[in-house]
């Protein structure tokens, strides 16, 4: 992936504690265009990339922009780039779809929890740019909606705020029962708000490959039990304790192995499973794709029995 | 032996890397020069070469025929877009003294000499070109052009402009996702091979492009052989054999390059697929000696399963004795 030099070009706050910072590139040329959804990654440490949505023009874009929320209690990343100064220069991941929307959905229902707002603001764009049909639901604290005004602007009566998440309940329900059939759904904010959309969709009898999320905060994965991984590749076998991934298991041999966020959110550590079943615990990967098996998240996924063969 | 070699032959595709062939997933980075024997290939992903005024016509002769050619299923109307707007940038950037494009937001401004054609339209807007725009960019390039939709963890083919297709029909297989497209392949065969390349493709980042050849021989200089029109070129396929004479058989054999293209659509996450079709005549293949050796071994050892899918049933015993002659006069030399 091409890493890029970006220099922040300006910064703005908005309500709740998020601010917008514009990322240009250094030598003026036009950046490349991205898919509703997609994010970057800001390298903020020696080691560490966070990713971010972007929220800007995705067509013909002159700048990226990523709206951060600070999190004091956070590792670090959300406050380093609030501490960003104009002018200052970045290094960025090239630019990663992983919450595209699904382009034959007769329907589009975007849910929106705080933060979350931040890839369903490039989803609303891109879908009243085309003429889809689509609605927004925005869960946020009053007076503390960032980048509502752009959301009223491109959505006008297409945009449903909620205050609360009590208010947001009493009336989604009736909303998931009433959609067209074809629609889709997207959800992004909290674990607890996705799961919580994702069981009122299936016990409104929606079929699960239309229900779609990105999650903003990982829950933490328990340890797991050691197994042994054989890297086919490199010809090496190894023991995978408890506690650690197969990645760090792989890295500890002196195996190169791709990855970014090691929280099994980005996809980039992506391998080819050649034997054994794998206990996915990814947030990429669907239920099919994680069913058939065939490739796993080295960062997070485990041997489901006691044994994994990856093509590393 | 000193001989002078045509363009066609120094620029020429030449496929084999080993000496026998299987199919696999033999992809590698797009736009890297390739270098050959006698020449290179590859340093661009679009091919305008000599041929560009003949691919034009013979598209939109096709096209005049049978329109079912190029389709485009309503959900992939901004994917037809940007993949357009892609072709037109790529032809720019690689063909300048050919392709201008000028972008100033939405508003694009088109120019291509060697068709006279200057147009300005609106990115999105329809109704600012004289017709859809896929089938506009693609009226003015040899690549056949697929547009694949991804959902649902898969590959669809949902969109194209396919006149130059070899055995099969974008208007049968639209609709389809990737395993099911490939499905009569046969032996195709180490289990998965397509099951791991529609997993590389699903992985392709946005601006990511690869490349891969694909080969067959066949008969004269048809770059149509599609499905749908079996009737205009079937025949003379079929009696070929019986009609050819000695002489003219190896000007007349041409071996079909299929450089095929595969590009992550940056703004609507659609994979496009580029089909570049490019022949070469047997004789002029054979005018490289170690083309000449490698391509018998290869041609000899295909399974013939593979020669039944890939149409070669009844001329591939006459191209492996021409080739075993020409091979053993060589050595004699």
């Amino acid at each position: 992936m091409t890493s890029r030099q970006l220099r922040v070009s300006a910064i703005r706050d908005l309500p709740g504690r998020v601010r917008t910072v514009t990322l240009e590139p250094l030598d003026g040329k036009a950046l490349p265009s991205f898919a509703p959804g997609s994010n970057i990654g800001l390298q903020w440490s020696d080691k560490l990339i966070n990713s971010y949505s972007l929220v800007g023009d995705h067509s013909s874009p002159a700048s990226y922009q990523i709206s951060v929320l600070a999190q004091p209690e956070g590792s670090g990343g959300s406050l380093w780039v609030h501490n960003l100064q104009l002018g200052e220069v970045v290094t960025s991941t090239g630019v990663r779809s992983a919450f595209a929307p699904v382009a034959i959905a007769k329907h589009h229902v975007l849910v929106a929890a705080g933060i979350g707002v931040t890839p369903v603001l490039s989803h609303a764009r891109w879908h009243a740019r085309w003429g889809h049909s689509f609605d927004v639901y925005y869960v946020h604290r009053p007076g503390q909606g960032a980048h509502l005004d752009e959301l009223q602007e491109l959505c006008g009566d297409r945009l449903h705020t909620y205050a609360s998440r009590t208010e947001f309940w009493a009336e989604f329900p009736q909303v998931l029962a009433t959609q067209p059939f074809g629609t889709h759904i997207y959800t992004c904010g909290p674990l607890a708000m996705i799961d919580s959309v994702a069981q009122a969709a299936a016990e409104a009898s929606w079929p699960e490959g239309r229900v779609h999320s990105e999650a903003f905060s990982s829950a933490a994965l328990d340890a797991g039990k050691p197994f042994t991984a054989i890297f086919a590749r490199s010809g090496r076998t190894v023991t995978v304790p408890s506690g650690a991934s197969m990645l760090e298991a792989a890295e500890e041999i002196g195996i190169k192995a791709p990855y970014l966020c090691r929280q099994g959110l980005c996809g980039e550590c992506r391998v080819s499973v050649i034997a054994g079943r794998v206990d996915h615990r990814d947030l990429v990967m669907g239920a099919a794709e994680k069913e058939d098996g065939n490739s796993m998240m080295v960062c997070v996924s485990r041997a489901a029995d006691d044994l994994l063969e990856v093509d590393l | 032996m000193t001989e002078v070699l045509s363009d066609a032959i120094r620029t020429f595709t030449y496929p084999f890397i080993h000496d026998t062939y299987r199919y696999s997933t033999n992809v590698e980075k797009a736009g890297v020069e390739q270098k050959t024997e006698v020449g290179s290939w590859g340093g661009t992903i679009l091919n305008v070469t000599d041929e560009y005024h003949h691919e034009i016509a013979e598209r939109a002769r096709v096209m005049a025929r049978d329109d079912s050619r190029y389709a485009v299923l309503p959900h992939m109307y901004p994917a037809s877009w940007d993949g357009a707007r892609h072709l037109m940038r790529l032809a720019a950037q690689e063909f300048p003294e050919h392709f201008q494009l000028e972008e100033e937001g939405d508003s694009l401004h088109w120019h291509n000499s060697l068709l006279g054609i200057d147009d300005t339209f609106r990115y999105g807007d329809d109704a600012s070109l004289p017709m859809p725009p896929l089938e506009y960019i693609g009226r003015q390039l040899g690549e056949d052009i697929v547009l694949m939709d991804e959902r649902e963890g898969h590959l669809w083919v949902d969109a194209g402009l396919v006149t130059f297709a070899a055995g099969w029909s974008l208007a049968f297989n639209v609709g389809m996702d990737f395993q099911r497209m490939h499905g009569p392949v046969p032996r195709a065969v180490p289990e998965g091979v397509f099951v791991r390349a529609e997993q590389f493709l699903l992985r392709l980042q946005p601006g990511d492009d690869h490349r891969r050849l694909n080969w067959v021989f066949q008969p004269d200089r048809h770059l149509d052989l599609g499905m749908n029109s079996y009737p205009d070129w079937l025949p003379s396929i079929m009696s070929f054999m019986d009609d050819i004479g000695d002489d003219e058989f190896a000007d007349r054999v041409h071996i079909r390059i299929e450089i095929q293209h595969f590009i992550r659509l940056a703004e609507s996450n659609a994979v496009m697929f580029l089909i570049s079709t490019r022949l070469l005549s047997l004789r002029d293949l054979a005018r490289v000696p170690s083309w000449a050796r490698q391509t018998l071994s290869v041609v000899e050892e295909v399974p013939q399963d593979m020669v039944d899918y890939k149409g070669m049933t009844d001329i591939r015993p006459a191209i492996v004795k021409w080739l075993t002659e020409y091979v053993a006069r060589l050595d004699e030399e």
